[in-house]
This record gives C-alpha cells, sequence and structure tokens, in this order.
C-alpha cells in the first residue's frame, strides 16, 4: 500500500512538473523566438494594356498622336511636317536705296536783272533696284522719298517738283524747295515725301519700268549777278523704309531657300534596320496654300528619309516620282486675297524601298522659283503667304520579317535586400503574362546593363517570343496570342538585377506566315502585360 | 509577456458550449436542472437559491484546435508546431464564452404543481474565425491559387438578464408537463448578419488578387455609458420575452423519456443600436499592381494611396440606428432514462443547440447514482461536434437544507488542459427544504 501511495505520489508531481513545462510562459516565450515562418506568397507587380498609339505616344519625340483611325477602326500613321511658310516680306524685298542726277543751265547770261527769271524744266527718271522683278504699280503702307537739291546758281531759286508718279489722294504729288542764294554756293534744300497710303506708279511709257518720275520747273530770281551755262543743279533722291500693301508686275522670286529640317517618324524611332518591313500601301503628299500672285515652283535641295540608328539614307530627289520642279498653283490678278490649294502625291511603289529603310527622320530642305516667263502679269500682296507642308501616310496593312528595335530603359531597383540575415529568400519566380491581339509574333530578350550598358545578365529564356493573335480572313481577331512565362530568379540573378541601372529591350516583329503576309492593324489591337511575383522566403529570429 | 500567454492559454483551454450543462440534465437533486426541462421536479419541496452563489457556470469552447496541436513539449523546452495547429482546424470553426449567474431562485411545490421563479444573467459569446485566414498568413497564398480563401470572421455576443416564472404539472404519476415563461432584458449585444469577405488568387492573371466583401452587424449598447448604475442595470429598453416548454412521461415504472424546447423567444434591441453595412454589398475590387503606364520613381506612394483608399472605399460601412431583434440560444433535449434500481439510474441524452442560426450537437450517455439522501453522483461520457473524450463528472452533497454541488461536462480537461478543447463547470450552494414524496 506504501508503495503504491509513493507511486501516485510520484505520478502526480510528475505530471504537475509536465504540466507546468507546458503553460511556462518563458519557455513559451523560447518557443515562439525560434518559431521560424516560411510562407510563400504570390501577389501581383504590375499591369498593363497598350494599343498601338500607346506605343507610339512613349517612343514619339512629339508627344501629338500620329494614328488616324477610320470608321472601321483601320489603323493609319500620319506623319506631317510643314517643309515651307513664306510670307510675303520673304519672297519680295525692296532695300534702301539712292539715286543722283545733274542738269545745267544750259545759258550764259551776263547779268540777270532783279526784275528779270529764268526758268528751266527738267525730267528725271529714277530708276529703283528690285533685282529681276519689273514693278508696274506698287501700293504703299509706308516709306520715305527724300529729295535733296544742291544748286551753284548765284541767284535765289524756287525748285517746283512734281511726282506724276507718287499719287496721294489721287493726285500727283508736288512739293516747292526754296535755295536763296547768300552769297557762296552750293545752296542746298530738301523735299521729303510721306508715301503712306500712296500709289506709286512705275511703269513709264508701258515699256519702262521700275522708275520713278520727277518733273523739275526751276524758276531763278535775277538778282544782277550772271548765269553761267555751266551752274549747275545735283538732284539725290533717297528711298527709305518702304513697306508695301500690293505689288504688280511681272515678278520674281527666284533663289528663296528654307532651312534644312526634318519629321521624325516614331515608328522607326528605335529601328535597327534589321529584317524587312512594308507597306502595301504608303505615300507622301504635298499640299501647297498659296496666295502668292506668282507662279511658283519648288525644287528640292533635300528630300530623304534616314535612319539615325544605321545611318541608312534614301534619297528621294533622284526618284522619278518626284518632279523638279514642282509646279504650285498661284491666284490670278482677279483672284487677289484668295488661297488656292494644291496637292501632290507620291507613293505605292515609289516608297516601298524607302519604306524598307526604316527611316525615323524625313529631311527635306526646298528652293523657291518662279516658274512662267516674263509676259504673265502678277502680284504679291503684304498679306500673301505661301504654306507647303509633307504628309507621310502609312496605313498599316503590311509584313514584317524580324524588323528589329531597340531600347534602353534607366531603372534603379533595391526591392530585394540580400543582406538581410532574418529573412532568407528561398525561391523567386517572376511571372508574365503576356496577351497579345496583333497579328505579329513579338521575339524580344530583356538585358540588365550597369551605368556604362554593359550587359550584365539577359532575364528572359533564349527564343521567348509573344506569339501573334489569330485572325480571320477579314481581319478580325479571333483569339489573341498569349505568353505564360515563369522566370526563376536565383541568388545570381538577384544580384544582377539588384545593381542593374538600365533594362535593355531587344525585340523583333515578324507577320503572319514569317513576315511574308500581310496584315491589318485595327486601333483596338492592344498588347496587355500583367507582372507578378511569387516569393517562398524563410524569416529566421 | 506572462500576463500575455496566460491569456492566451485561456483561449486554448476551451469546451464547447453547446455541452453545456449536459451533467446537470442528469441530476435530479440539483433544482437548477429545471432550467433545462421545466417538466422536471426538484427532489426539495421548497428550495431557495441563495443569491449571487446558487448557481455560477462558465464554459469556453474553442472547435479548431487543442493547446497541444500549437505546443509541443520535447524534452524540457517547448516548440509552436503552427503547422499541425493548421492541420487540426477545420475550414470553419468557433471560439466560444459563456458564463450564467443565477442572481436569485425560489421554487415550490404543492400537490401535483409546482412553482418556480428564477433571475439569471446570462451572457455568451461566439467568435467565428476561418481557417483560410491563418493559412493565409502563417503558409502565404501561393498554394491556394484560383480558390476562394475565406476570411469570415464573426462575432455574436449577447449579455442580458432573465425573470423566468415556471409551472410544471403532473398527471397520473406519468407524465408531467411544464413550461416558463421569461422576461427578458438586453444589455449588450453584437450580432452578425453577414461577414463575406474572400480573397481569390488568380494564377492566370499573374497572381491578380480579387477581394470581395459584404458586411452587416448590428450591436446595442456597446457606445459610452452615463456612468448611473440603475440606468444600466434596469433602463435599457432592449426587451422580450421567452418560453421554455417541456414535458417527462414515463412509460413504464423504470423506463422514462423527456424534452424540452428552451429559450424560444428573441430581444428587441432598441437601445444605443448602431448598425453597420457595408457602403457597397459584395462590391469587388481586384488588386492587379502598380498601373505600368504610371509607374515612376515618384508615383510609387501615389499609387499605394490610391490602392490604399479604393480599399477603404471597398471596406467603408454606413451605419444607422434601427432597432433589430436577435433570437436567444435556442435549445432542444430529448433524453431517456432507465431505473436500474431506486436510485440508480442510466440513460441517454440528445441535445441541440441554435445560436444565431449556428447549430450544434451532442449525444450523452449518462448514470446517475444517489447513494444518500447526502450525496449523489453523475458520470457522462458525451460524443461532440467530432470530439470523443469527454468525460462529465457531477457531485451533490447536502448538509442538511444547505445543499452544494459542482458539475462538469469534461473533467478531463482539468488534469490535460493542453489536450482539451471543452472547458466547463458549474457549482453553486442552494437551500433546500422538505423531501418529495416519491424520494
Amino acid at each position: 500500500m506504501r508503495n503504491k501511495l509513493l507511486i501516485l505520489s510520484f505520478l502526480v508531481v510528475a505530471l504537475a512538473g509536465c504540466k507546468k513545462d507546458y503553460f511556462d510562459p518563458d519557455k513559451l516565450s523560447d518557443a515562439a523566438d525560434n518559431l521560424v515562418w516560411s510562407p510563400e506568397f504570390a501577389i501581383p507587380l504590375a499591369y498593363g494594356s497598350y494599343t498601338l498609339e500607346d506605343v507610339l505616344n512613349q517612343t514619339s519625340e512629339d508627344a501629338q498622336s500620329v494614328v488616324q483611325i477610320d470608321q472601321d477602326n483601320f489603323v493609319t500613321l500620319v506623319y506631317t511636317g510643314e517643309i515651307a511658310s513664306l510670307n510675303a516680306s520673304d519672297v519680295f524685298i525692296i532695300s534702301d536705296q539712292a539715286t543722283s542726277s545733274s542738269f545745267n543751265s544750259g545759258v550764259n547770261i551776263p547779268l540777270l536783272p532783279a526784275s528779270d527769271s529764268l526758268v528751266v524744266n527738267y525730267t528725271l527718271l529714277e530708276s529703283i533696284s528690285v533685282g529681276a522683278n519689273q514693278i508696274d504699280s506698287m501700293r504703299m503702307n509706308s516709306g520715305n522719298f527724300q529729295v535733296n537739291i544742291n544748286s551753284t546758281f548765284k541767284q535765289d531759286v524756287k525748285f517746283e517738283l512734281t511726282f506724276p508718279t507718287i499719287i496721294k489722294n489721287g493726285q500727283a504729288v508736288k512739293e516747292i524747295v526754296q535755295l536763296n542764294y547768300s552769297g557762296s554756293t552750293p545752296v542746298s534744300g530738301t523735299a521729303t515725301i510721306d508715301l503712306s497710303d500712296a500709289l506709286l506708279i512705275l511703269n513709264h511709257n508701258s515699256t519702262t519700268r521700275n522708275t520713278i518720275k520727277i518733273e523739275v520747273r526751276a524758276v531763278v530770281y535775277g538778282n544782277g549777278s550772271s548765269i553761267a551755262s555751266s551752274d549747275q543743279i545735283d538732284i539725290n533722291t533717297n528711298i527709305t523704309d518702304l513697306d508695301f500693301a500690293a505689288v504688280y508686275g511681272y515678278l520674281d522670286v527666284s533663289n528663296i531657300s528654307t532651312p534644312i529640317d526634318s519629321i521624325p517618324i516614331s515608328v522607326f524611332s528605335a529601328a535597327q534596320g534589321v529584317g524587312t518591313f512594308s507597306i502595301t500601301n504608303p505615300s507622301i503628299k504635298f499640299r501647297f496654300f498659296n496666295s502668292i500672285g506668282v507662279p511658283l515652283a519648288i525644287d528640292f535641295s533635300q528630300f530623304k528619309g534616314l535612319n539615325t540608328n544605321t545611318g541608312v539614307q534614301n534619297d528621294l530627289i533622284s526618284s522619278s516620282a518626284l518632279p523638279s520642279p514642282l509646279p504650285i498653283q498661284s491666284p490670278m490678278i482677279n483672284q487677289q486675297g484668295q488661297i488656292l490649294a494644291d496637292s501632290f502625291t507620291i507613293g505605292g511603289s515609289d516608297l516601298a524601298q524607302f519604306i524598307n529603310d526604316q527611316p525615323n527622320r524625313l529631311i527635306y530642305g526646298i528652293d523657291l522659283q518662279t516658274s512662267s516667263s516674263a509676259n504673265q502679269s502678277s502680284f504679291i500682296l503684304d498679306t500673301s503667304k505661301l504654306k507647303v507642308d509633307a504628309t507621310l501616310e502609312m496605313p498599316l496593312e503590311g509584313s514584317a520579317n524580324v524588323f528589329g528595335v531597340y531600347d534602353t530603359i534607366a531603372v534603379s531597383f533595391q526591392g530585394l535586400d540580400s543582406n538581410n540575415s532574418q529573412v532568407d529568400v528561398d525561391n523567386l519566380v517572376l511571372k508574365s503574362i503576356v496577351e497579345n491581339e496583333f497579328p505579329i509574333d513579338f521575339a524580344m530578350q530583356l538585358y540588365t546593363a550597369d551605368s556604362l550598358l554593359n550587359v550584365t545578365d539577359s532575364l528572359l529564356p533564349s527564343g521567348t517570343v509573344i506569339y501573334s493573335s489569330n485572325i480571320d480572313a477579314a481581319g478580325e481577331l479571333v483569339s489573341a496570342g498569349i505568353l505564360n512565362l515563369d522566370i526563376v530568379i536565383d541568388s545570381s540573378r538577384t544580384q544582377s538585377i539588384e545593381t542593374m541601372q538600365n533594362i535593355i529591350i531587344k525585340a523583333s516583329a515578324t507577320t503572319a506566315g514569317g513576315g511574308s503576309e500581310n496584315v491589318k492593324i485595327y486601333s483596338d489591337y492592344k498588347l496587355d502585360v500583367r507582372l507578378g511575383v511569387k516569393a517562398k522566403f524563410s524569416v529566421n529570429p | 509577456m506572462k500576463i500575455f500567454y496566460s491569456t492566451f492559454l485561456v483561449f486554448f483551454i476551451s469546451y464547447q458550449t453547446t455541452a453545456q450543462d449536459l451533467t446537470l440534465y442528469n441530476m435530479p437533486y440539483i433544482q437548477q436542472r429545471v432550467e433545462l426541462n421545466p417538466a422536471f421536479l426538484p427532489k426539495s419541496k421548497v428550495h431557495v437559491s441563495i443569491p449571487g452563489l446558487s448557481s455560477l457556470g462558465i464554459s469556453f469552447s474553442n472547435s479548431g484546435f487543442k493547446y497541444a496541436d500549437l505546443v509541443k513539449l520535447e524534452g524540457d523546452s517547448l516548440r509552436l508546431d503552427v503547422d499541425n495547429m493548421l492541420n487540426e482546424m477545420s475550414d470553419e470553426n468557433k471560439l466560444i464564452f459563456a458564463t450564467n449567474l443565477q442572481l436569485f431562485g425560489f421554487g415550490l411545490k404543492l400537490g401535483n404543481n409546482y412553482f418556480n421563479l428564477a433571475v439569471n444573467e446570462k451572457a455568451n459569446m461566439q467568435f467565428n474565425y476561418p481557417k483560410d485566414f491563418f493559412s493565409f498568413l502563417w503558409d502565404g497564398n501561393a498554394a491556394n491559387l484560383n480558390q476562394a480563401s475565406n476570411f469570415n470572421f464573426k462575432i455574436n455576443a449577447i449579455h442580458y438578464r432573465e425573470y423566468a416564472l415556471g409551472y410544471n404539472r403532473t398527471f397520473n404519476d406519468k407524465l408531467s408537463i411544464g413550461g416558463r415563461l421569461k422576461y427578458i432584458y438586453g444589455l449588450e449585444n453584437i450580432s452578425t448578419n453577414a461577414s463575406d469577405i474572400t480573397v481569390t488568387t488568380n494564377e492566370d492573371s499573374a497572381y491578380a488578387m480579387t477581394i470581395t466583401n459584404n458586411i452587416e452587424i448590428n450591436t446595442s449598447g456597446l457606445g459610452d455609458v452615463d456612468g448611473i448604475a440603475q440606468n444600466y442595470l434596469f433602463g435599457k429598453q432592449n426587451t422580450g420575452f421567452a418560453v421554455d416548454l417541456g414535458f417527462n412521461f414515463h412509460l413504464t415504472e423504470k423506463l422514462s423519456i423527456n424534452g424540452s424546447a428552451l429559450n424560444l423567444g428573441s430581444i428587441n434591441w432598441k437601445s444605443d443600436v448602431e448598425n453597420y453595412i457595408s457602403t457597397n454589398p459584395n462590391a469587388i475590387y481586384v488588386f492587379e499592381g502598380y498601373p505600368l503606364r504610371d509607374l515612376s520613381a515618384d508615383s510609387s506612394s501615389s499609387i499605394a494611396t490610391q490602392i490604399a483608399d479604393s480599399l477603404k472605399e471597398l471596406f467603408r460601412l454606413d451605419s444607422n440606428n434601427l432597432s433589430y431583434s436577435t433570437g436567444l440560444n435556442t435549445q432542444y433535449h430529448l433524453a431517456t432514462d432507465f431505473k436500474i434500481v431506486e436510485g440508480q439510474h442510466v440513460g441517454a441524452h440528445l441535445l441541440f443547440n441554435n445560436f444565431n442560426k449556428i447549430g450544434s450537437s451532442a449525444l450523452s450517455l449518462y448514470y446517475t447514482g444517489a447513494f444518500t439522501r447526502v450525496i449523489s453522483a453523475s458520470v457522462s461520457y458525451t460524443m461532440i461536434n467530432g470530439s470523443f473524450s469527454n468525460l462529465g463528472v457531477g457531485l451533490r452533497l447536502n448538509g442538511g437544507p444547505l445543499q452544494w454541488y459542482i458539475l462538469t461536462d469534461n473533467l478531463l480537461s482539468f488534469f490535460t488542459p493542453e489536450k482539451a478543447q471543452y472547458f466547463n463547470f458549474r457549482t453553486g450552494f442552494n437551500l433546500t427544504f422538505g423531501k418529495h414524496k416519491d424520494q
């Protein structure tokens, strides 16, 4: 009995001791400290849905969209640039200029009494230098016409100037210049004519143009001095600050050139000139908006496509499809103030090689010239303008075979802390799901690179392709191509991701049938990208 | 830290409250038995419950797991085995607490009639927790792709006082029928009508997470108190009625069958009511990660703010102050009893419990023996909600009119608490006078 009691007591004590251990807070605290947590979480990282317009807006230097969409949602890429914009003041310039004329008395009078006078009449025809232009008349906004007279007569002379070719308020301008002899010669005087709202008739005898006529009547008042035949009158004119409202005649605007400029073609901004690229019906359309009443034509000093990544050029000047010179419609006299619109288009097979060279710049420069003979009367108003723009249209129906693009994105990724001794990343998998509605295979590779663009790692398995969608005969989407890719990020890759400064994207596009079939691109096609990560890690105390 | 772990322990030594008072049902000398079947007759003619001491019952239960499922004793040190704990959990688990305090009771037998009254203070709390949520935190979501994880936490709690007036009558010495009419005074309540939160991680969308939400919770009495005890104890407008019904039928001299339906009624909550309802019920939020086109070094904080705002909008609750009704913890008992010899009985007892539309059941086999007028005892074995190791015992001692009793439906929980999922006991003192004629 006693032994049984001892055994029972021992069991009770032992049991009590075990219970105490089970619920010992200190031991529980130690157990919690030693607990290792090893979950595996799958979380979404990022997502995006991109239409063609989204991609082009990201690559285009110009934020404006170049996508045009028709009623069937078919996409045409349109690149437009203004290649010339000329005002009247750019094409017709009259510079400040001066003329000089002299005439003598032509008589010898030993003594001209004070009660007597001598009248000398003289007509001057002063020519205006205006290059090759033959001006019949000009309506002026403003300007100055100054006449300076010097006289060697030893008498007072009154000059009555009549300008039959300068009309103001319907009448020829007249000026009087009085020169008073005070014992020495020459005696000088000036008349200044404000040409504001004046009409200059520069056509003399219907055959001589660019001429200002001045009729001079000089009245010499006798003072008992003699008049020699050599006594002389000098007339000097100065024309300054001419601002015309209209000019009429036989005008010439040749030798006017625009600066070399370019239109960016964003779809090829990252093109590497690899593979082939064709559009079934590309076109370059020139549009002219002309209110200059002078028959004009354009010569291209430059017109070529350039891929700045590869240096490949395609010169269109030598193309037979581009006339040289290219004539432009101009308004006739009875169409003053009107703007005539005209256009000219080159396209089709003439641009095939141009497109295939994948130019990301259309470079242009033009020279303007008068295209008619001197027998056609013409005009230029102060409001006259000439605008020329060029539009490259690329309806997205065509094919591509390994059409390559290349881009670099600067990044900085500091998400994984491999130096954290409490967290061990056991496994990291990056999931990429791409749904491709475009009828184009995209082969691509992503490279991590340092700040000097030295490649440190490749992220995708070799031969990664985002397959094209399936489309029916009408080009309608049947099903999207799907890429579902798991990329294992091991410890070495983790380090390259942590230290990368750039991601280099190399991709190539191939349309259906290995690039041999034409496909159409519609605006509602999109590329859905989803990124997620599955990570198994251990958190140690 | 020790206080934390002590509190932590309490919630793991627990008992399924639906098994409450199975042993009491089988102990005829204890008059509180009438609360479980109003047709039962006590052994004494008169009984008076000592105010505040006549009946104190407490029960805990955790259907999800035992303490020992989580804490392993290895040598003289402990190890936490969370994986094992999760394996033991069901999809839906319940943490239940209940307490019962009799403030006053009185009973009087007159011939074939038995009158009784009682005032009881009762509190129940049931907290439902889903396994999916803890699996999500511990294991992550990668093993559960494309499946909806259930984050439906629910809490239902009630604190009320019942004023009960009971009567039963015996017919032909074979049949007793009884009932109790109860006036219910509600003090606090939390009632979850809807708590539907799911999280689904879709592998085909690069782990995009879909979150749905629908919440509807009513509360009463959780606001600021005015500090006046009388207002709190008697001044609330939360009232209701309930009835208990029971029968006891002797098929033969030895064999009887009895049953009862308890707490058939409801409370209408009007005081200090707050209703919380999802502003956008059944709304769906899909988290797909950061938008690539908006991603830059400067944008991450603004995008995070947008995500936080979206989640706030998803879980935003509207608040009203509309009165509402809740049921009580309805119970249905059915038992059969066989008298071996006088004072010695065996039997089987079936209990079905319904608290806020959540049901559970138990089956108990028992032996009850009255050895003298002074002492009686009961032993029971109960199967409840998948647990088959519940040994109940009850002891009643009478010293003259003073009666003391103590009961538990799971004795083993006192000795091996680490292995128990159920814990309860009830104890109290009564004053009993006179003998019932069939003693």
